[in-house]
């Protein structure tokens, strides 16, 4: 019974694996066919002829490298000014008692539940007015502070058991020594979780891009590998394809040197 | 090195801003029924020798984690003044104070090696690379680390932890050391093993020592003075001898001592006290001052109860039987071992060792002559 049961258990996971990774092969699958394979009827999961050319064309389709440069610039500009609010505003919610604390968690709440598509408007005229759309601030400023990661942070941060703090107040660290030396690599696990997950949020953002900017200088690689499919010849989805794995490939890069640092955060059981 | 003295204190939680902690439960139904403000120390004045060694106890609640953790600079004072020698440090940071506190759970950094965790003190006030690693080595020798200064305390035992911990707080050369229940994570024999080494480093150290534990054998053990506390409140102040010998109310008679005394509403013995002692309502007896007697055997006790022995518990050197009689249950600590399971003893008491409570459960003082002579 139990041997059937593991068996089971076994093919449903397989399933759920093939159902998962099935676009994501396609995908690769498709960057190095013809254009004539991507179509061709029954379709192909491993391609007759590995056309590595095809990313070479996508690369030189358009203006990736500034594409690259923008993304790159965005994605960092966004982490480095996370870090600077989120750590702080994580341990004041953590480990203070102030007025208007309830209400302004209650604030940080609301804001992940309303989805970007509600007030991209407001921000949009907001940025406007300030003059900064079709630039990269534009694309920076918006996310310079994230609800998931002061709520993740927070959580953190409480599982830290008081007497350390305790013990650092009567050791005369300052409140920042403390953050830094004590609070911040306690929660390792969690900040680099929370920098991935942003990271990989604003590598791949297509909507905010495709809404701030106008013109090459600030667009993002997402919304370059879109612009792909609207050339007047017709859609080369080899091509496409070629561009969205180079697209894929720092985000997988990333995830494989911090795979052990995710487990950890959600399986975090406080420090002992 | 200082005194520390403490005048009038009181520790109230407003229920508005500042959180009550966990570990005061007794007081926390105070909220629901008629206030918001929670006091937790009432009106407490205490003066604790320069260079004593001071044990608060008292039961779990009793306000004495948070008496230490106002002195420590850790809790906001409600009212009245904390004095750490001639300073007034009321509205002193702790790391101003100049104390080092040595908690239950290590409360050591985990990240940081041990060497980091002894020398972090230092560091925040900026001793010099040098001779911080002199500071470290020394100290690191005293509490036995030196082959671990380069490890995480995750790695180290209980007993290793509680040693980093006190290499922390003795690399600061504080003036008053504190030390919150630090041996309760330890197994017994460990237990003992550091009771005598902060015995050992108070005698070397000679700096105050404030040491807060329930466990009444530790205050006993290693107390210069003990502070025993209830609900907020000092009970009884002085050296062990005289609290377990003198004992002002039913509470400190009970709270010393294991097996605790027996006390027990004072009924027909009352017939024997004086008319001016008409208001006693209890008597009490420590548990190794009962005798068991035989039915038949002839003695010279002024008391004598007839008693059933009910359970019997041998520990080695002594065993204690739990007898009954028409004053109700008492233990009896004795190192005869041959009484069984139900059989009629003698409890005998000589008046000497009784000690009498009124029914405020303060304690009444009699001496021999105001009662009769003569056998219940």
């Amino acid at each position: 019974m139990s041997n059937l049961k593991k068996i089971l258990t076994r093919i449903g996971l397989v399933a759920v694996i093939i159902f998962f990774a099935f676009p994501f092969v396609w995908l690769v699958s498709s960057s190095v066919k013809t254009v004539a394979e991507t179509l061709s009827i029954p379709p192909t999961l491993v391609p007759e002829n590995f056309q590595w050319n095809n990313f070479v064309s996508a690369w030189n389709s358009g203006p990736f490298l500034q594409f690259l440069i923008n993304s790159i610039l965005v994605t960092f500009g966004v982490l480095v000014l996370q870090v600077i609010t989120v750590v702080p505003a994580a341990y004041a919610f953590a480990r203070y008692e102030f007025t208007g604390k309830k209400i302004l968690w209650a604030i940080t709440l609301i804001t992940l539940m309303i989805p970007l598509q509600l007030i991209f408007l407001p921000v949009f005229l907001q940025l406007s007015s300030w003059g900064i759309l079709d630039s990269l601030w534009g694309l920076i400023l918006p996310f310079a502070s994230g609800a998931f990661g002061i709520f993740m942070l927070r959580q953190t941060f409480m599982q830290v058991p008081n007497e350390i703090l305790d013990a650092a107040r009567l050791d005369k660290a300052s409140e920042l020594k403390i953050v830094w030396k004590i609070m911040m690599p306690l929660s390792k696990p969690t900040i680099i979780t929370m920098l991935l997950f942003t990271f990989i949020s604003r590598w791949n953002d297509y909507f905010w891009p495709l809404v701030m900017t106008t013109t090459e200088n600030a667009r993002t690689l997402p919304v370059g590998v879109a612009m792909l499919r609207t050339s007047e010849t017709g859609v080369d989805w080899n091509i496409v394809m070629a561009a969205n794995v180079i697209l894929v490939i720092p985000i997988l890069i990333v995830y494989f040197f911090a795979q052990k640092r995710i487990i950890q955060a959600f399986t975090y059981t406080g420090v002992k | 090195m200082a005194g520390i003295k403490i005048k009038n204190v009181s520790k109230t939680y407003q229920n508005t801003n500042e959180r009550v902690p966990k570990r005061i439960h007794i007081f926390k139904k105070k909220i629901k029924e008629n206030t918001r403000n929670v006091q937790v120390i009432d009106k407490i004045n205490l003066d604790i020798k320069d260079g004593s060694f001071t044990v608060l106890v008292g039961p779990s609640g009793c306000g004495k984690s948070t008496m230490l953790r106002m002195i420590a600079g850790l809790e906001d004072i409600t009212e009245g003044e904390v004095w750490v020698g001639d300073k007034l440090v009321n509205h002193m940071s702790p790391g101003d104070r100049n104390i080092s506190m040595v908690f239950q759970n290590y409360a050591l950094y985990p990240t940081m090696t041990v060497r980091q965790n002894i020398e972090f003190s230092l560091e925040n006030i900026k001793v010099p690379k040098v001779e911080r690693d002199r500071m470290v080595k020394d100290v690191a020798e005293t509490v036995g680390l030196m082959e671990y200064l380069d490890t995480k305390p995750g790695k180290l035992s209980g007993g290793q932890r509680q040693r980093v911990a006190l290499a922390r707080a003795i690399v600061k050369r504080p003036d008053v050391y504190i030390f919150d229940e630090p041996l309760s994570n330890l197994d017994a024999k460990l237990r003992a093993e550091m009771r005598t080494e902060l015995i050992q480093m108070h005698e070397k150290l000679k700096t105050t020592f404030i040491y807060v534990t329930h466990d009444q054998v530790e205050a006993m053990s290693m107390a210069d003075e003990i502070v025993l506390m209830n609900r907020g409140e000092i009970m009884q102040i002085g050296s062990p001898v005289d609290i377990y010998n003198d004992p002002k109310n039913i509470f400190v008679a009970q709270f010393m001592g294991t097996p605790s005394m027996n006390v027990m509403p004072i009924g027909e013995l009352i017939n024997r006290l004086e008319p001016h002692f008409q208001h006693v309502s209890y008597f009490g007896f420590r548990p190794e001052k009962g005798i068991l007697l035989g039915r038949s055997i002839l003695h010279s006790y002024e008391i004598e109860i007839a008693s059933k022995i009910l359970t019997r518990e041998i520990l080695g050197a002594e065993t204690i039987y739990k007898i009954e009689n028409k004053y109700g249950v008492q233990n009896i600590k004795t190192t005869e071992t041959h009484y069984s399971l139900g059989e009629e003893v003698n409890l005998c008491l000589s008046l000497d060792s009784l000690y009498y409570f009124d029914h405020d459960e303060q304690r009444v003082y009699a001496d021999k002559t105001v009662l009769e002579a003569g056998i219940s």
